[in-house]
Order: C-alpha cells, then sequence, then structure tokens
C-alpha cells in the first residue's frame, strides 16, 4: 500500500516538475532575451551625442595578429561630437578612462559610468590621419616598405614630427605601410595609453620620441531609457550602424500587412466558418472540406510562402509588396480563423437560432441578427489570437522576399515592406556588435504587443461570458 | 393586416434573393479550403515537372549531395531529409516527454485554480515567435552548450532541435491536455472505485483510453517540427552535411527553400524547380500526417462525445 | 367544451419522420381545428416534440430528418415541393419547453420578426400590443429598451417569447411544454393566458402533465412510442378513452 502511494507521489512530482521546468524555461528565455535589450540605451546616449562607430582592425604581419580599434564612422552634423571637432573617419580610443577597442565597448562604458540620466564624460579621440600625422608616401627599399612622412601636419610638427622622417614603428607596433601608420598609433594608444613611443629614422639615425596624439574632451550623454526605447521605435532604421537603428519601417510595415490580411481573412474566415457551421449539407463533400481546413492549418509556412511568392507575387503581379505579404498572410490565418470562429458558433445555443426561424426567419437573417452577434466576442476573441500569431509569422514573408534592408516608412499597398519578426531576423543574423541589442529590443516590443492582444483577448472573453451566461 | 397575406410560396423578392446571396457568397468561401489546397497540389507539380524531368527520382530522393547551385549541380535530397530528421528527433525527445507530463500533471493533479490560470499561460507561450526561439538558439543555447560541447559549432542541429523542441512543449502540453481532460469523468471514478491509486487511474485507465488522442497530438507536434523554419534558419545555420552530425551546420528542408528563395535568382532558373519539389515532398509528408491525425481526433471525440 | 365545428387549420396524413434509420412519428393522421387548443401527451420519447416541430419544419434544421405522408396547412402541404419553410413557420409560431429570449432588448425581442417581415404599421403599437396579449405589459411597460430579454424571470421570459411569437399574427401557435420550466404560479399565469389567445389562435399544445391538458384543451391526441393512439374531445380522452392503453396512461399506471 504505502510502496503504490510513493509510486504515485513521485509520479504527481515528475509530472509537475515536467510542467514546472517547461514554464521555468520559457520564462526565463524571454527574460533573458529582455535583458540583452538593456544596452539600448547607451547606446542611443552615444548616438544622440553624435557618435556613430564601426569595428576596424589592422593586421599585423609580423605576428599575424589582428588588433581591433574603433573609428567613427559617421558624425551628425551639429551633435555635440561635431561641436567638439570629431569627424568621420577619428578613432575613439577611450570613453571614460575605459579603452575602446570595439563598439561594444564604448557603449558598455557609457552604460556603466556611475551618475543619474546624464552624465559627462571623458573622451579621447585620434582624428584621422592627415591631421594627426599629415602626407605620407610609402617607399620600398630592398624588398621592404618604409613609409616617410612627406609633409607633417601641424599636430605632428607640434609633437616634434618633420618632414622627411621613416616612420618604423609605435609602441613595438611595427608600421608597415601609410595606412598603418595612423593604424600602429590608434592601437598603441588603446594598449599601452599616452604618450606613444615612437620610433623614427631622421637623417639615417634612429630616434624615439614620446608623442601623444589624442585629442581629449568632455562629452554629455544623455541615458534616457524611455527615450532610448521611444526613438528606437519611432525612427526610421539606419541599417549600418546598430545604435542608429529604428524599427519604424517594419512595425508600420507590420500593421500594413495585417491589416491587409484582416481585410482578407476575416470575411473569408467567418463566412468559411458559417457555411461549414450552419449551412454545409452532412455529406462528403463537408467532411473533405473539413479535414483539408484542418489541413491548411498544419501546411508549413515555407510552403506557404511559396504560394505567396509564385501566385500573389508573380503570377497576380502583385510583386513583393504589402498587399501580396498581406494575401500571403491570409492563407495562413484563414484556417484558424475558420476552427475559432466555428468554435464561437457551436458556443451558440441552438434554441436561440430555432426562436428567431420560429418567427419566420430565413437562415441568413437568424444567422445575421442573432448567431453572430451571440458568436461574436468569441470570434473576436479566436480572431485577436489569430491576428497576433500573424504578427509574429516571419517565414512566409522571407521567402516572399519581403525586403530586408526597408529604411524608409511603406505608404501604400504597392511598396515593398519588412515586417517586425523579419527585422528581427535580420537583426540577428549580423554578427557586427550591437545588433544583438537590437534584436532583442524588438523582440521585447513584439513580445509585449502580442501579451496586450492575448490579454485583451481573455479580457473580452471573460465579460462576455460573464454577461450572457445570466 | 399588413403583413403579407398568407400563402407558403417565396418570401418577398427582396428577402429571398439576399437569402440566395448569402447561401452562394457562403459556401463560395466554405469551397475555399479546397481552392487553396488545389492550388497548392497543382502549382507544386507544375512546378516540380521540369525538376523530375531532369534529375532522376532516384537521384533526387536517394542521393547524398546537395548543391544545387554549383557546377556540376548535385541535387541529392538525402542531406536535406536528414538534418530535418535530426533536428525533429531531437525536438521531440524534448517536447514530447515534458509536454505530456505537463499534460498529465494539468488534468490529474492540478487543482481546477492552477488549471484556470496555468492553461492559458501555455498558450500564451505557445503564441511566442518562433524567431525569438531562434535568437534564444542562437544566442543563448549554443554557447551555454559549447562550455560542454568544445567542438559544437556556431551553428548546429543540437541547439536549433533543443530549443525547437522547448517551443514545442506547451504546443503539446495544451493538445494533450485537451485530450486528457476528453476522457469522460466515468472513467476516473470507475478506476477509483476499484481502489486504483490516482496514479494506477492515470496509467491504466485514463491514458490508454486516450491513447489514440495523444497520437495524433504527437503527430501534430510532429508535423509543427517538420515545417518549423526559422528556428533552423537562424541557428542550425545553412550548410548541406552528410551524414548529418547534430553537432555542425545542418540545412534542412526548410531552409533550403529559404536559401534558394532568398538567394536573388533569376525567376526563371532552374533551381526554382528545387523549391517546387522541396515543397511538394514536404507538403505531401504534411498532408498525410495531418490527415491521419485529424480522422484520428474526430473519431477519439466521436467516442466520447 | 366546444364540438367539432371548425374545419381543421393544420392536418397531417400519414405523417411518418425518421431520424437516420429511427423512425420518431408512425404514420400519423391528426387535425387541429381552428381556434381551439389542442394537446399533444404522451410518455417521455414518444415522438411529441418532434411531431410539433414537423408543423412549422423546425426539424429540416436537424440533419438526416426525412419524412413521408402530408401536413397541409388550410389544404396546402407544408412538405411539397416549392414551399418556403420561411413563409410557414412566419404562418404557424413557436413557443419552446425553455424560455429562449434574444439576448437584445425587450422591445427588439418582439420587434425583430415585424422587421425581417417588412411591417409596414406602427412598430411600437403593435409590439405593445403583443405585450399586452401575451399579458407582459404592465411588468415591462417601464423597461422595453433598458431591459434585455435575460433581465426578466423566467415566467416573464416564457410569456416574453410568446408575444414575440404573437407579434407577427401567426394563425397557429406551437407551444412544446412552455411550462415546464416554470414554477406553478407562473405556469398557472400562462395557462390562463393559453385560454385567452384561443380566442384569435389556432394553438397546439406539448405537455407532460395530464392535469394541465385536461385544464387548458378542447382536443387531446395521446402517442406511444411514435404512433397516435388516441385522438377526441379533451373530455372523452379523459373520461372514457376508447384505447386501454390510453387509459393505463391518464391513470398512471406507466409513463
Ligand atoms: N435530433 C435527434 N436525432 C436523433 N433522434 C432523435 C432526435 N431528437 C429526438 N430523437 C428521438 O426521437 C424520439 C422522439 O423524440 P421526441 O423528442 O420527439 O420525444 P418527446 O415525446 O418530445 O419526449 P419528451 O417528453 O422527453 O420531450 C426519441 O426516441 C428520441 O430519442
Ligand atoms: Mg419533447
Amino acid at each position: 500500500m504505502t510502496g503504490r502511494r510513493t509510486v504515485g507521489w513521485a509520479f504527481a512530482a515528475l509530472a509537475g516538475a515536467a510542467l514546472g521546468v517547461s514554464l521555468v524555461v520559457l520564462i526565463v528565455l524571454i527574460v533573458i532575451t529582455a535583458l540583452q535589450a538593456g544596452p539600448i540605451t547607451a547606446m542611443r546616449a552615444v548616438a544622440e551625442a553624435g557618435i556613430s562607430l564601426s569595428l576596424r582592425s589592422m593586421d599585423v604581419p609580423s605576428t599575424r595578429e589582428s588588433l581591433s580599434y574603433s573609428t567613427i564612422a559617421q558624425v551628425e552634423a551639429g551633435s555635440p561630437a561635431s561641436g567638439l571637432g570629431m569627424a568621420r573617419g577619428d578613432a575613439l580610443v577611450a570613453v571614460a578612462g575605459v579603452p575602446v577597442d570595439r563598439p561594444s565597448r564604448a557603449w558598455d562604458a557609457v552604460g556603466a559610468a556611475p551618475g543619474g540620466y546624464e552624465v559627462t564624460l571623458p573622451v579621447a579621440w585620434i582624428p584621422r590621419s592627415e591631421i594627426t600625422l599629415g602626407a605620407l608616401r610609402a617607399t620600398s627599399v630592398a624588398g621592404e616598405t618604409r613609409v616617410v612622412l612627406t609633409s607633417p601636419s601641424p599636430a605632428a610638427q607640434g609633437g616634434g614630427l618633420r618632414a622627411g622622417d621613416v616612420l618604423l614603428s609605435a609602441a613595438g607596433i611595427p608600421i608597415v605601410g601609410t595606412r598603418q601608420a595612423w593604424e600602429a598609433l590608434v592601437v598603441a594608444a588603446r594598449t599601452q595609453g599616452t604618450p606613444i613611443e615612437l620610433t623614427l629614422e631622421r637623417g639615417g639615425e634612429l630616434q624615439v620620441i614620446a608623442w601623444d596624439p589624442t585629442a581629449r574632451a568632455e562629452l554629455r550623454f544623455v541615458r534616457n531609457p524611455l527615450r532610448a526605447w521611444w526613438t528606437f521605435l519611432t525612427t526610421l532604421n539606419e541599417p549600418r550602424y546598430p545604435e542608429r537603428a529604428g524599427l519604424f519601417p517594419a512595425f508600420v510595415g507590420s500593421v500594413y500587412v495585417v491589416l491587409v490580411m484582416a481585410a482578407v481573412a476575416f470575411p473569408l474566415g467567418v463566412a468559411g466558418a458559417v457555411y461549414l457551421e450552419e449551412y454545409a449539407p452532412n455529406n462528403a463533400l463537408t467532411r473533405v472540406i473539413e479535414v483539408l481546413v484542418a489541413n491548411l492549418a498544419g501546411t508549413p509556412s515555407a510552403v506557404v510562402g511559396i504560394i505567396g511568392l509564385e501566385v500573389f507575387a508573380r503570377a497576380l503581379g502583385a510583386g513583393r509588396s504589402i498587399l501580396a505579404g498581406g494575401l500571403t498572410l491570409s492563407i495562413l490565418i484563414l484556417p484558424m480563423m475558420i476552427v475559432a470562429t466555428r468554435e464561437a458558433l457551436r458556443a451558440v445555443p441552438q434554441t436561440l437560432r430555432e426562436a428567431a426561424l420560429a418567427v419566420g426567419a430565413t437562415r441568413w437573417e437568424t444567422v445575421r441578427h442573432h448567431v453572430l452577434p451571440y458568436a461574436l466576442p468569441g470570434i473576436l476573441t479566436g480572431t485577436i489570437l489569430s491576428f497576433s500569431r500573424a504578427l509574429g509569422e516571419a517565414a512566409p514573408l522571407l521567402l516572399l522576399g519581403a525586403f530586408l534592408f526597408v529604411t524608409y516608412v511603406p505608404r501604400g499597398l504597392g511598396d515593398s515592406f519588412t515586417v517586425v519578426p523579419l527585422q528581427i531576423f535580420e537583426w540577428a543574423t549580423r554578427p557586427q556588435d550591437g545588433f544583438a541589442t537590437v534584436a532583442a529590443a524588438a523582440i521585447v516590443i513584439l513580445v509585449t504587443l502580442l501579451l496586450v492582444l492575448n490579454a485583451l483577448a481573455i479580457v473580452l472573453r471573460n465579460r462576455f461570458q460573464r454577461r450572457w451566461s445570466g | 393586416m399588413v403583413l403579407t397575406p398568407h400563402s407558403l410560396g417565396r418570401a418577398a423578392r427582396g428577402r429571398s434573393r439576399r437569402e440566395r446571396l448569402a447561401t452562394v457568397g457562403l459556401t463560395t468561401a466554405g469551397l475555399l479550403a479546397v481552392v487553396i489546397t488545389f492550388t497548392i497540389i497543382a502549382l507544386f507539380i507544375q512546378g516540380s515537372v521540369p525538376f523530375l524531368r531532369k534529375v532522376p527520382l532516384g537521384e533526387f530522393l536517394g542521393g547524398t549531395r546537395w548543391a544545387p547551385i554549383h557546377e556540376p549541380a548535385s541535387y541529392g535530397i538525402l542531406p536535406l531529409v536528414g538534418a530535418t530528421v535530426v533536428t525533429t528527433g531531437i525536438a521531440l525527445a524534448v517536447a514530447v516527454p515534458l509536454g505530456l507530463l505537463a499534460a498529465v500533471f494539468l488534468s490529474a493533479y492540478a487543482p481546477s485554480s492552477v488549471r484556470r490560470v496555468l492553461k492559458p499561460a501555455l498558450e500564451l507561450l505557445a503564441g511566442v515567435p518562433t524567431v525569438v526561439y531562434g535568437f534564444f538558439a542562437l544566442r543563448f543555447v549554443t554557447p551555454l552548450l559549447q562550455g560542454f560541447i568544445p567542438a559544437l559549432g556556431f551553428w548546429n542541429g543540437l541547439s536549433a532541435g533543443l530549443v525547437m523542441g522547448i517551443m514545442i512543449v506547451p504546443y503539446m502540453a495544451s493538445l494533450s491536455e485537451d485530450v486528457l481532460y476528453a476522457v469522460p469523468r466515468s472513467l476516473w471514478e470507475g478506476a477509483y472505485a476499484l481502489g486504483a491509486t490516482r496514479f494506477e487511474t492515470v496509467v491504466r485507465v485514463v491514458i490508454p483510453a486516450a491513447l489514440s488522442g495523444i497520437g495524433a497530438a504527437f503527430i501534430l507536434a510532429l508535423t509543427r517540427a517538420v515545417g518549423e523554419t526559422m528556428i533552423v534558419a537562424l541557428a542550425a545555420g545553412r550548410t548541406p552535411t552528410w551524414p548529418p552530425d547534430p553537432t555542425k551546420p545542418l540545412l534542412t528542408l526548410t531552409t533550403a527553400i529559404v536559401n534558394i528563395a532568398t538567394g536573388d535568382h533569376e525567376a526563371t532558373a532552374f533551381i526554382w524547380a528545387a523549391v517546387f519539389a522541396i515543397g511538394l515532398l514536404l507538403f505531401l509528408v504534411t498532408l498525410a500526417l495531418n490527415t491521419v491525425s485529424y480522422l484520428v481526433i474526430q473519431r477519439y471525440r466521436e467516442k466520447y462525445a | 367544451m366546444s364540438e367539432h365545428v371548425a374545419p381543421p387549420v393544420l392536418s397531417t396524413r400519414k405523417f411518418s419522420l425518421w431520424y437516420g434509420s429511427h423512425q420518431a412519428v408512425i404514420e400519423v393522421d391528426l387535425d387541429i381545428a381552428e381556434r381551439q387548443i389542442t394537446a399533444i401527451i404522451g410518455p417521455s420519447g414518444c415522438g411529441k416534440s418532434t411531431l410539433i416541430r414537423a408543423f412549422n419544419r423546425l426539424n429540416d434544421l436537424i440533419p438526416g430528418v426525412r419524412t413521408a405522408g402530408e401536413i397541409l396547412f388550410r389544404g396546402e402541404g407544408i412538405y411539397r415541393r416549392g414551399v418556403d419553410p420561411v413563409a410557414v413557420r412566419r404562418h404557424i409560431g413557436m413557443v419552446f419547453q425553455k424560455p429562449n429570449p434574444f439576448p437584445k432588448t425587450v422591445f427588439e425581442n418582439v420587434a425583430f420578426g415585424l422587421r425581417i417581415n417588412g411591417f409596414q404599421g406602427n412598430l411600437k403599437d403593435r409590439v405593445a400590443q403583443a405585450l399586452v396579449q401575451a399579458a407582459l405589459w404592465d411588468e415591462v411597460k417601464n423597461d422595453l429598451h433598458r431591459k434585455t430579454g435575460y433581465d426578466l424571470s423566467g415566467g416573464q421570459q416564457q410569456r416574453l417569447c410568446i408575444a414575440r411569437a404573437l407579434a407577427v399574427e401567426p394563425e397557429v401557435l406551437l407551444m412544446d411544454e412552455p411550462c415546464s420550466a416554470l414554477d406553478p404560479i407562473a405556469t398557472a399565469k400562462i395557462e390562463d393566458l393559453i385560454r385567452d389567445l384561443a380566442r384569435s389562435v389556432t394553438v397546439a399544445i406539448v405537455t407532460h402533465n395530464m392535469q394541465q391538458a385536461a385544464r387548458v384543451s378542447d382536443w387531446t391526441a395521446f402517442m406511444l412510442l411514435g404512433e397516435l393512439v388516441e385522438f377526441g374531445p379533451t373530455r372523452e380522452v379523459f373520461t372514457r378513452p376508447k384505447d386501454s392503453r390510453t387509459e393505463a396512461y391518464i391513470t398512471g399506471r406507466f409513463g
């Protein structure tokens, strides 16, 4: 007897654990993803200070090393950064005392700096080669490249360099080309600090001079999470720089595509369900339709995508447009709509239909005036759930060829578009720093939206259940 | 009397015309599913014909090299089938036991208040977009697993399969719970009345009674895994491998379609025929599986209606 | 009570009905006299509801239903080809076992039948008239547009359903156990109402309650296992049944 009990309890515990573990894993998944989106505040703060960064690297032939550094890929006109004289092509070497080898280091430094929403942090950068060094020429002597400073810039002159100097190495990093001369300074400044020991040959003699080519200034960063997320949601997308990524085009694309889908799938789905539930004779054809609807609901979305591409985009000539996208999604959602609506119709008491028919209503009048209004909350609940499913669908639209780099807001049915899940897919596949963060941020927005829609569906269901069950 | 005088002929003309119109419209909408299905079949067969004319069926289904854009091209589908089998197998190994146990817990053990909360929660989780799971697999599960399996590639079938399994758990649990819940209370009570414990009732009576329904739920989970695209596209990579190895990048049937469709080929290129051939195969497999599971569930419902 | 003077409004001629392979009504011949009350009694499952629902073709909704024989409405076969069941139901109204108001306002409940039938007159008056006829007017006149059908008590709901049926001025009112879901006081009100109604409309009522049949009806039909066993003036059926099975039933020996 106790043995039977124990087995029973062990099983109950196992089953409970299975449910618990599954729920916990799923929730942890979503929480971890949400946490990944954290750096977006600092990224936007850097972007709003005017700086877009990109990762570069310098190859050192002698050691076969690849040393990374961050250049300033873009400085927004009129921004604080441009006020400090920063410009495209400069290299950012430190933020708040943290050496910057890759863009994420700069964002993290801004994010981690103590202080409130607004912080003013020291930044150090090395202006681009023409300003730091001046004109250089590479000559080949006995198979070796020698880099000669032909006309030093004012900054170089101030640091003690002269025309005709041959630059050999910076902090031990050999200089093997004109580009490498400046890169060596940047990498040296990051790895070993300033001043840099620059080895050069002047008039046939080796000389070592200590030089600090970095420019320094204080830069104000505004780390406002609300503003960062709002900007992320409402700006156009700049596909090259994650800190300037914007979800707006994808968001608008999603809304348009779902609206087109709704306009098609809602009436057709409800009509199909009304046919099956209220009109269809009890025969073989009806059963075939039911099997096919169930089948369509389980058709892989990749297959649906091919249909979209072949029928809507190519045969009907809609191209890779919002129209084609909405139609493709409606094939996917139609069977779900039918199933959900049928369930709602089945919950309508038969006596209600009989009551209407008994006063001489036709079948359509009965459906139109009594059955549909009664089933409406159920239908709407099912509709919201189906539509939220459509909002998360990426595969069919990926196949349809929705553009991955949409930087403008679609305006009409014929425009090309992208949608939020596809934008997430695109960002998730980018190897550069920061794209994982914006992908995670987009996921947070998408999942929040779906949660709200689902909550709405549940509220709707509960409210009307109470109202009509009296 | 202001109403129409009595006569049993047709009702007023406007009304009967509306009625006919409604009937025609609704019937058309009802038949749409048939139209769509046959369009799909016709389109895929038509699209596959040029492919099957050039590539012998034996080579297509038996070949172990998938290289449609290389010279010479080779169209052996086994690496894709193998990849799909590997990721699906891993996913089901996770999803089926977990989902089934969770369903048993919900229907047999959980108090009704817990059930009322957890069932919608499960359905909510089942609705999380798959691209989210793909991101999770690529960014967290793979690095985590690489801690244990150093040879694991950046793209691999293992992590895609595991995450796909996690994704399917709520789906499997929700479907099986419906099935278990439909077993009449009288059956439970009959077993209790004989002095069976709850465990014995569940294992000896309820699960056997629900077996066909559980089988159907299993098939639905299977089609879901076979057709899944975004998770494998993100986490499993795009390299056809034979024999399939879960620690290496894999190209599944669905990602092969994605690969070609997003590959910027001319609309007339022969490679599109391969898309149709793969699509046809996928469609026929899922058609068969779905039909079986639908009919099984239908029979099951009738049994316990 | 009244004698067999009026011509029949509804009559069945060897009417049979099958649910799939199960025959629920077997060759029934029955005449329902104008402006009189005909009660149909019999044990559970004998086919009372099936028969009464056949009178306005409500069984058409059930898949697998087949009929044979005829039902004539003023001489016209309602199952003949070309007959629109909608028109049949427009003339032959029905009140059901459980009150089934529409989830709409009291006014809309009554007005619906008028609206769809293209009523041209004064809608408000007609709705009020129907509610008066159904003895509900005084209880709802202040809430016509505020209360829904669901806000009324069970007995009020049933009277609302009667008003709804009466509004389109049917010639026959079918009632399938209209009181079985109601308490005795509400039942008494409806019984009085039915007697009043018979002055202007023909009533066929199914009931399980033999006292009720005896109290309200002019004619009584007794059914058993799908067959019409006995049919005659109520007083005779209850006092001098011709068939021993009828006698057994009304004396409570089975059923
Ligand atoms: N929709 C249906 N499908 C199949 N059989 C039915 C259906 N409705 C009724 N029946 C069968 O037809 C027979 C007559 O049923 P009906 O409802 O007419 O009986 P009834 O006399 O009204 O019974 P009660 O007094 O219980 O209401 C019964 O055997 C019943 O099982
Ligand atoms: Mg009955």
